[in-house]
């Protein structure tokens, strides 16, 4: 990630002492991917919201900040609490989040088992060859701006726990522990989280790579 | 024997070296003579080595200066 370089030691010391421009720059880097995680656990309407009471948070708490978990993996902590913080405001009967029982739910209801039912045979074999990508370099894939978009268009549709999971970990290259710890949930959870999103994105890079059209 | 859809449901695992030494030979041995799983792995390595290398989306310096001064405005409250 192109981010990481930049999180090194001097940088953190700056935001420890609340250097003006280190913070800056900390929300330069992390506002939209924080905001896109807020919008999975509280909904788009509220995330924009609870992520400037979460920069609120960081900021105060910046120089207690020991290091002990990676500074995004901190950053997305203090959001998932001010997400359930302003839920429960929000909603008064709102009872703590229980992402594992959420991510079950979607796991039984994002139609892929269907999707495997209806694209293998009974014996286990494809119905139908595997198309055949003619783009077939990450650049290639990079280049094609219309795909791209595409791409974000079916990324942003995903159900919410396996939009933050595929986010963490394919864009932002988040160690799977550590979503583990953000999102609450199991290793075996994240695993098959991830994997149903790529394999909903790659029917749609097949459709593209087939038909030229998102 | 690990059939096709055996191998796309665990395809995840296998590319980012989830499986053990026993659950990747099966995998191996199936790519040996399946060149439709082989094609179906190498796209999704590609995909995802695609992901990895999507720009993080950043604001502006302008914008992000701009969430700073509400947030650090909002602190006396
Ligand atoms: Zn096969």
């Amino acid at each position: 990630m192109s981010v990481k370089p930049e999180l090194d030691e001097a940088f953190v010391a700056s935001l420890k002492k609340q250097d003006h421009p280190a913070f800056c720059r900390l929300v330069q880097l992390f506002h939209k991917r924080l905001v896109g995680f807020a919008g999975s656990i509280a909904g788009v309407e509220l995330a924009e919201d609870v992520v400037q009471e979460a920069w609120l948070s960081a900021w105060k708490g910046l120089p207690g900040y020991e290091g002990r978990a990676a500074l995004s993996t901190w950053l997305y902590t203090i959001v998932r609490h001010a997400c359930i913080a302003r839920l429960r405001k929000e909603k008064p009967n709102f009872h703590a989040p229980a992402e594992a029982d959420e991510a079950e739910e979607e796991l039984a209801n994002d139609g892929l088992d269907e999707w495997f039912d209806s694209s293998f045979k009974q014996d286990g074999h494809r119905q139908e060859a595997v198309v055949d990508w003619h783009m077939n370099t990450p650049e290639a894939l990079l280049e094609e701006k219309q795909l791209q978009n595409c791409i974000d268009h079916h990324i942003a549709k995903l159900q919410p726990m396996q939009k933050a999971v595929f986010e963490l970990r394919d864009m932002d290259q988040v160690d799977l522990e550590q979503i583990c710890n953000m999102l609450q949930l199991t290793h075996s959870n994240v695993r098959v989280l991830l994997h149903r999103a790529r394999l909903r994105l790659q029917q749609v890079l097949d459709h593209y790579q087939l038909t030229g059209e998102c | 024997m690990l059939n096709c859809r055996d191998i796309t449901k665990q395809a995840s695992d296998y590319v980012d070296g989830h499986l053990s030494v026993r659950q990747r030979l099966a995998f191996a041995f199936h790519l040996l003579i399946c060149g439709q799983c082989r094609a179906f792995l190498r796209q999704l390595r590609l995909a995802v080595g695609m992901y990895h290398r999507v720009p993080a989306k950043e604001l502006s310096a302008e914008e992000a200066a701009a969430v700073v001064s509400k947030v650090l405005a909002s602190k006396g409250e």
